[in-house]
Parts: C-alpha cells; structure tokens; sequence
C-alpha cells in the first residue's frame, strides 16, 4: 500500500515539474531557516565537546540579594563559590572560573584582542578539551599562583604562525605567563568553557577574587556523579545559601543551581527578577516561534495542494468507485504530501550545510563551528514531518470529501 | 466591472478564502520587515550627538561593590585621580576624563519619577567628570558645561538633552538655570539643576532609539562610588601601536587594577556588525518567503485558468477581447488582494491602538503602510501576468471541445 | 442482486429542484445482462451511480445482494463497493500517473492483500483482456480501444459480482466497440457476472439479455 501511494507521488511529481518546483522551493526553503537555526541552537545547548558532561553538570550562575529598599543581581564571587559551592557533599566534582574577559596582548606594536578566563584545576576534568599539544595546569599550580596558561588554536596562529607554542611565554594582561597547552577553539556560544587564554584563578591581578563578598563575576559548575543525583545537589545548595552572612541592607539571598538548558531559558526570559528557571516555557515558545515561522510557508503549500484537488478530481473519483474510503484517501495524500516535505528536506540539508559554512566563513560568533549532525538532522526530519502534516492534512481532507460522482463527471487531464 | 468581478471572487469565497489568507499574512510580514528597515534607517541617520574617532575607552576593574568600605573608595579616587592627570601628560592624548557608560554601550541606569503635577519622567542617567564633553565632543547648544566651580554648590548640577528638556519644562522653554521638579522625592533627594543642554547622546549607537539623558557633574571625591570608565581623546592620526604603550603605563600605575583598553571605532564596528546581521538576516528570510508566495500565487493562478478554459471559452465566444480577459484575470487578483489588505489593515492597525511597538512612530508607521501595500498590490499584479496571458490566448473553439 | 424499491433522486441547488429519477422499481438478478437505453438526461448515469453506491436516493431503498445499504456509514459502502462491483466508464478514467498493471491493481489496493499476490492477480485480468504486453505502459502511450480494455481489466481484477458499465463504447469506434462487448458477453456467460450497461446504441442493447427504457427520470415498459 505504502509503495503504491510512493510510486503515485513520484509519478506526480515527476508529472508536475513547475508545481514539483515551486513546492519544493518553498519547502526546502523553510527547512533550510528552521535547520539553520537548530544548528545554532544544538551549538549554543546540544551536548557538544568540550561539554560532553552536559547531561550531569549544574551550573551556579547567578545570584540575588535583596532588601527592603535595594536589591542586587550578579554572578556569584570566587570566595561564595569556594565556601559554599566547593564543599557540597557527594559531587564528583566542583570547579570555579571567572567570566572570559576581553585582554590584550602587543607583539611588535601589533595589538592582538584576547578573551582570558581565569580557572582552576577541576576545570579541565568538568570540561573535556582537546589537546593539540601540552596539556592543562594542575590543581597545585592554582595553589601556588603559578603563571602558566593554556591557549587556544587560532591564540597559537595569530601569535606564533601556529607553531608549537608550548614553554613560550605570553605576556597579556600585563602579566606573563609559561604556556603549558594549546587547546582545540570553543565556540563562544559555550560560554562556560570558552575563552582563548586560560589561567589560573590565582594569578588575577588582584586579591579581589578572596575577599569575602557574595556577588562578583565567577561561575561555578558542579560534576555530579549521575543526573539523578541533581535534587539533592539543587536542596543542598539552596540550603547553604541560608548560611550565608549578608551585608548591610540586604535580608534575603536567592539561587539556583541550573542545567544549562534551565539558564539559558533564564537569560531569554525578559522577567529580570525571576529567579526561577522555567525551561518548558521555553521550549513552548521555540516551539511556537518555529510554528508561527511555518504559517506562511504552510499556507502557501496548502494552496498549491488545493489547486490541484480539481487536477486530480477524476483519480479521486475512481478511487473511491473501486473502494477506497474517505480516510484512506486522506491517508494517501498526506504521505504524498510528508514525502514532498521529506524530499524537501534532504535538499534543505544540503543547502544548510551551504548556509552554516557561510556563517562559519564570516565568523560572526567567535569560532562557532555551526554543523550538521545525527541530532540536527533528527531535529530536521521532525521539522519536516510536522511540516508535511500541518501543510498536507486540510487539503487531503477536503479532496477525500469530493463527491464520486462530481469527480467522475470531470474530464481526466 | 469592478461589481462583476467582486461577485466571481465571492462565488469562488471557499477557494480564495486561503489565498486572502495567505495575502494577509505575506502583508503582514512585509509591513513588519519595511517597518524595521525604517524604523532602523531613520535612527541611523538622527545626530549621535557625540564623535567617536579618535576616542578610545578604557575600562578598569577595582574590586567588589558591597563591602567597599569608606578608605577603599577614597583610595580607588585618588588613583582614578592620578590616573587622569598622567594620561594628559601623555603626547597623543589631548584630553582624559573618567565616567559611566561610554558609547556603543548596552547597560544603563535609569530614573523615573513622577513630578508634583503627576507628569512620568523617565531619563538615563549618566555621572561623568566634566572633561567628558570635551574628550567625547557633544556640544553644549545652550547653558555651558560642568565648571570645577560647580563643585561648591549644595545642589547638582546636571546637563539634559533636547527631548528631556522639553519633557521637563515644555517645549520650546529654556532650561538653563531651572530647578528639576522631582515631585514627592523632593525631601530625599539633593536639588537638580540645569546648567546645559546638549543636543543628544545616543548611547546606544546609530541604530538605538533616542532617549532622554542627563548627565550628573562628578567631581572624584574620597567619598563618591567609583566611576568605572575612562576615556580619552588623541590626536588624530595617533597609530594604533600606542595601544600597547598606554595599557603598560597604565599597569604600571596601577597594579592592582585590570584594565583594557578598546577604540570606539572597533566598538562601533563590532556593534554595527552585530546589530545589523539579524536584520539582514530577517530581510533575506522576508524577501525568500514573498518569492515563495509569488511563484505559489502563479502556480494557482494557472490551475485556476486551466480549470476555467470553459468559462473563458464562452467569453471569448460571446465577444470579450483579449485585453478584456486580461484584465479580468489581473483585476480578480487585485480584488482578492484587496480583500487581504482590508484585513491585513485591520491586524495591523491594532498595532498603535493596543499601544503595542510604541517605539515606532505615526509617520514609520504610515510610510510602512504604504510601500507594504504598494508591495503586495505588485506582487498579485506580477504574479497574475503570466496566468492571464494564458488566459487570454484561450479559443472560443477551446471551450467547446472541452466538454 | 440488485433491487431498487420507489428510488427517487433529487437535485437541488438554492434555486432549483431537478428531478432525475422518479418512482423506479427494479430488480436484477444475478447472471443478468441489463442495458439500459434512453435519450440525453434521463437519468441513466444516476440510476447507475445508485446502483454502484456511489450516490445515495433522496427517496426510496437500494439494496444489493440483499444488504440494505441505506444506514451505511463511508467505510462500510466503500467496503462493499470493493468487494461486490466493478466499474467501466465512458471516458476510461484511468489514473495518468499510474502504469496498467498499477491501474488494475488499485481495487486490490484496498483489500488486505500481498503485493506480490496483488502483482500476480492484476497480470492475470490483463492477460484475460489481452493486454500482457502493455502492462509497464502508461495510458496515454496506448490506443482508445486499449485503455478501455485495462478499463475492464481494473473492473474485473476484484471478482466483483456486478460489473456496472456506463457508455463503455461510447468514445470507441465499431470494431473496438465490438471488441469490448465480446469481452463483457464473455464475461456473463463464463464467470456469471451480473452487467449492467447504459448505451446509446440500440443495436448492443439488442444483444442483452433484458432493455430498459429511461424517459425523463421515469421508466417505461
């Protein structure tokens, strides 16, 4: 059955190449911006290196503090983090970075813009990076306020012609430090890991990042060792926030530890003061932005599929004259339909692929590498499909409803 | 004729019901998309208010905001103010002045009030020594700038642009010298007054929406939070490897501090970059989605003319011209069109009622209008001339063989 | 096998009432050869779309190997008219984008049936049209005479026990004409298959086993 109705749509299309054109150029088209815009949300969100943990990390990513006439929010400082984050019980890790800062760095009077993240030890056992050469600093070199640094692979281009890189020194910040690994680029949609100079959190200029403050600009990222465990972590760190001394003014302080998913739904939230994360709003919205996006493109599709009811009135006609029922003829023409979308969408795959080289070629996002892959392309094939359903049901519901005889009085074309 | 055809369109309602539809809709995305593009072109070239060559911006961090006791302020202001002094000393750097919120600049602060006649005034606020006119260029256009005079006065000096002149005081009045109504805040807040106006600043860039603005005269105090930006202005033509220069004698200085040093001409150009991208973008995604609704409309169109050989068969025979059947095919489209603009008005208008997109103004809003529904008016007639050509060279004979 | 009882067929639009059928009462029994004969909008086509059950009576009662079809809901008379009847049209209505053999599969189509079996019985009524070499064709590479014989191939490929056939030579010329009417004589006498056939032409109506008469919706004797 499901091969006839196959062979029939190919015939149809291959039939009706101007109506076959202008229906895959719609189709594909869609697909390709709804694709596109997958592949930036799979680079921002999708389970990529160096956040191959992603399913098991909880991030502390910001903090309020209120009172009765002020309040405050901001990321968190280094000395909150290490007091009341670091010693969270049954973790299999804890680490604590700052935000990647713009630097700069000067090679014969040549300025070059650089992002410095200042880290520690467990950063390079949360986050699995790839390792061109060298490898990162160890917890101890944190403890001791040694000057070394790891740098990225476009940082070891621009500055030494890509050659290896290891044991120079690199004075940026006004600070100079031994480089101890070059990594693979990050993207800089991962803002967690990304940075092009890594150094130790000690080495910050100043001891701004030990006094004891509440707010500052860290970020701690908790390894736990299974995502079931993610409960108990979040009541732990809720509670500790109760320990915690307030300054002057300020009576109560609010956080969270968040998934990623649940902090990026945050920052897309314009409500500044809710602290709670909602990720299903979120994925409601992307999923109604991604419908809205469709009506047109859905409205056009079904209008081409109308205009041609009348065309095809004479095969409806003896189609159900030799008893084909109303549903199974609606059955037919919506896999006609979800076929035309799924051919839709192997050509938008294509072109997408075209369109991301494209933004990778302009850089637009520092080192994003959009790209397609096993999840994109699922992600795609779902489009497509409920593409081909939203755009292919009323039309095939209205040619089932022709009547026989109506549609066998009408010349066969 | 306009009668006839109207009575064709509504006949056939059930078939052009989607087609309206899908014109309401391409309407609407059209107008949102031209709207942008004005609404985005006419910001773009209002006055800045402001010259960002040859002005660099240099950024410091110091520390942390609520612990900060009494000494740490005063010692964070008398380096800001060391700092100051040496950078003049620099060659090319004619003018040095520290401050908040520097051009191409998202965050801001902000205040609102009502005044005691109940009017809401909303304003930026921005505090800046008084050198941050001159290192920044924005001209006084009436009063004069922060003089160091003004220091000793119990009230605050403050300079407004334009727009927040005219929201204080009215239209047309002069500012210069008038006390800040602060309403039922009066009690807790030091006296404002007006010593300048200013044309504008538009923080934000060329493509942000203006805004009112006042600034607050700074003067580093031991007591006063610390700013958290300087800027200079240098010489034009100073080369770019100053860069290096500067940021080693500024660690130097301080080195406790952190700082980074970034041109307002590569801020503008990154800024420009970013803010533009996704508009274009949405352009080039609008321009695709109407060439899919224009080669979907000739698709219909055609099926249409196919399904009505009989009809216009019979015309012909009955002794319409060609140019007649022509003009039938295009004038049903434009009916149909039509129809999609009334409704499309009527979504559309529900914009400025519903007090919604309040940014953009009755006159973007009404040009948007126009060429949105010039636009759609064009694409039903272009989309109709292949199918009515079609149509027209339909025989009378056809009809007749056709049944 | 097929029984019609006070059938009276309506149309209306907003303005007018068309009678097509009034007061017709008829019984066809099994291994019957029926033509029905008639002038231009008497109501032949009608009679035969009720007795196809492809259109319901606005009055009266069809009945069809002794199933009252009335309260049939789509499925249900979709399932019969798959089962029990085969359709022959004027025009051929052969499906353009579909080649022979899958044209006389569709009945098949609709049946829970193996496509290989599907495949196999189909190749078996072209071979009985005599039609085995044609089967990967497309309709418009074959002949007026052809397409109406896969027509007929299509119509018997279910078995059905009615075969109801509408002007089937009516865009035909003699000798094909002839050539089809062997087949559907062939096809009574051999496999007792019940026809009905509407035709113009008086001469093919002689050669059926009963006539009968339309005038202006009604039947006369």
């Amino acid at each position: 059955m499901l091969k006839h109705y196959l062979a029939t749509a190919i015939q149809v299309l291959r039939r009706r190449k101007f109506f076959t054109f202008i229906s895959l150029f719609g189709v594909s088209l869609t697909l390709v911006v709804l694709m596109v815009a997958t592949a930036v949300f799979d680079q921002a969100l999708g389970p990529q290196p160096p956040e191959v943990h992603s399913d098991r990390t909880l991030g502390v990513y910001s903090l309020g503090m209120r009172g009765p006439s002020i309040s405050s929010n901001s990321d968190a400082s280094y000395w909150f983090l290490d007091r009341y984050v670091r010693t969270l019980p049954d973790v299999e890790a804890v680490t604590i970075f700052s935000q990647a800062a713009r630097s700069a760095t000067y090679r014969d009077g040549e300025k070059f813009e650089l992002y410095l993240k200042r880290a520690d030890g467990a950063f390079w056992h949360v986050y699995a990076f790839d390792f061109l050469e060298g490898g990162p600093f160890l917890a101890e070199e944190d403890a001791n306020a040694e000057r070394v640094a790891v740098i990225n692979e476009t940082t070891r281009r621009r500055l030494y012609d890509g050659e290896s890189a290891v044991g120079r020194v690199l004075e940026i910040d006004g600070q100079r430090f031994k480089i101890k690994g070059v990594v693979r680029d990050i993207s800089y949609l991962r803002q967690d890991p990304f940075s092009d100079v890594w150094t130790p959190n000690s080495t910050a200029r100043s001891d701004v990042h030990l006094r004891p403050a509440v707010l500052g600009n860290h970020t701690g990222v908790i390894l736990a060792h299974r995502r079931s465990d993610f409960p108990a972590i979040k009541r732990a760190f809720e509670a500790s926030l109760e320990e915690v001394e307030l300054p002057e003014r300020y009576e109560e302080l609010t956080g969270e530890a968040n998934t990623r998913f649940e902090r990026f739904s945050r920052v897309l939230s314009s409500d500044r003061d809710q602290v709670k994360a909602s990720p299903w709003r979120l994925r409601i919205a992307i999923a109604l932005a991604m419908l809205l996006f469709m009506i047109l493109p859905s409205l056009n599709l079904v209008n081409i599929n109308i205009s041609r009811i009348l065309e095809r009135a004479s095969e409806i006609g003896v189609r159900k004259a030799f008893g084909a029922s109303s549903w199974t003829l609606v059955g037919q023409f919506v896999v006609e339909n979800v076929l035309l979308t799924l051919i839709g969408g192997g050509i938008a795959f294509v072109l997408s692929s075209g369109v991301l080289s494209l933004l990778n070629g302009v850089q637009l996002v520092p080192y994003a590498v959009f790209q397609l892959n096993f999840r994109v392309f699922f992600y795609g094939l779902l489009i497509a499909v409920i593409f081909g359903l939203v755009s292919g049901v009323y039309p095939a519901w209205k040619m089932s409803r022709l009547h026989p005889v109506v549609a066998l009085r009408r010349r066969s074309l | 004729m306009i009668r006839h055809m109207l009575q064709i369109v509504w006949n056939r309602k059930a078939s052009n019901a989607l087609i309206i539809l899908e014109i309401l809709v391409s309407f609407l995305v059209v107008f949102a998309v031209v709207a942008m593009a004005i609404f985005n072109w006419r910001n773009y070239h209002r006055p800045l208010g402001y010259a960002w060559e040859d002005v660099w911006q240099i950024n410091f961090r110091i520390g942390d905001r609520e612990f900060d006791a009494a000494e740490r302020h005063a010692a964070a202001n008398r380096t800001l103010e060391r700092l100051l002094r040496e950078l003049e000393t620099m060659a090319p750097v004619v003018r040095a002045a520290a401050g908040h919120y520097p051009p191409y600049t998202r965050s801001s602060s902000s205040r609102n009030w009502d005044t005691s006649d109940g009017r809401d005034i909303f304003t930026e606020i921005i505090e800046a020594t008084p050198e941050f006119f001159e290192v920044l260029d924005i001209r006084i256009v009436a009063g004069r700038g922060f003089e160091a005079a003004d220091a000793a006065h119990p009230w605050q000096p403050v300079i407004v642009n334009r727009t927040l002149a005219a929201d204080l005081f009215g239209e047309g009045e002069d500012p210069i010298g008038k006390t800040v109504d602060l309403g039922n805040m009066k009690s807790t807040e030091t006296e404002l007054r007006v010593v300048g106006m200013i044309d504008d600043y538009r923080k934000g860039g060329e493509l942000a929406v203006p805004s009112n603005m006042m600034f607050e005269a700074v003067w580093l105090e031991p007591t006063r939070r610390p700013l958290s930006l300087l800027a200079i202005r240098l010489a034009p033509g100073t080369p770019a490897a100053f860069e290096e220069e500067l940021s080693k004698r500024l660690n130097a200085l301080a080195p406790e501090w952190s700082f980074s040093v970034r041109s307002l001409a590569a801020k503008r150009d990154a800024y420009l970059r970013l803010r533009l991208a996704p508009l274009l973008a949405a352009a080039v995604v609008a321009a695709f989605l109407i060439l899919m609704v224009a080669l979907g409309l000739v698709g219909v169109l055609w099926q249409n003319v196919t399904q009505r050989t009989l009809e216009v068969g019979l015309r012909r025979a009955k002794g319409a011209t060609r140019p007649n059947i022509h003009w039938q095919i295009l004038g049903e489209m434009l009916m149909i069109a039509s129809l999609g603009l009334v409704l499309g008005t009527l979504v559309v208008v529900q914009v400025p009622l519903m007090g919604w997109l309040s940014f953009l103004d009755l006159s973007t809003f009404g040009l948007a209008f126009a060429v949105s529904v010039v636009v759609i008016y064009c694409l039903a007639a272009i989309c109709s001339l292949y199918p009515s050509w079609l149509a027209a060279r339909i025989q009378p004979a056809e009809a007749l063989h056709y049944e | 096998m097929i029984e019609l009882q006070d059938v009276e067929k309506i149309y209306r639009t907003d303005r007018i009432e068309t009678v097509a059928l009034a007061n017709v009462n008829l019984e066809i029994e099994a291994g019957e050869f029926v033509s029905i004969m008639g002038p231009s909008g008497c109501g032949k086509s009608t009679l035969l779309n009720l007795m196809g059950l492809l259109d319901v009576p606005s009055e009266g009662y069809v009945r069809l190997a002794g199933e009252s079809v009335e309260s049939y809901s789509d499925r249900r008379l979709s399932r019969l008219r798959n089962q029990r009847i085969g359709f022959v049209f004027q025009t051929f209505h052969l499906i353009a984008d579909l080649s022979v053999v899958a044209n006389v599969e569709i009945p098949l189509l609709y049946r829970r049936m193996r496509g290989r079996e599907r495949r196999q019985r189909a190749l078996a009524a072209l071979e009985q049209v005599g039609l085995s070499s044609r089967v990967h064709h497309f309709p418009s590479q074959l002949s007026g005479g052809q397409q109406q014989r896969v027509a007929i191939a299509r119509a018997i490929v279910g078995e059905p026990d009615v075969l109801l056939a509408d002007e089937p030579t009516g865009n035909l010329d003699s000798s094909m004409g002839d050539e089809v009417m062997a087949m559907l004589h062939d096809l009574n006498n051999r496999a007792g298959t019940t026809i009905v056939m509407v035709t113009h032409d008086e001469r093919l109506a002689g050669r059926t086993g009963r006539t009968l008469r339309l005038f202006d919706g009604r039947q006369v004797n």
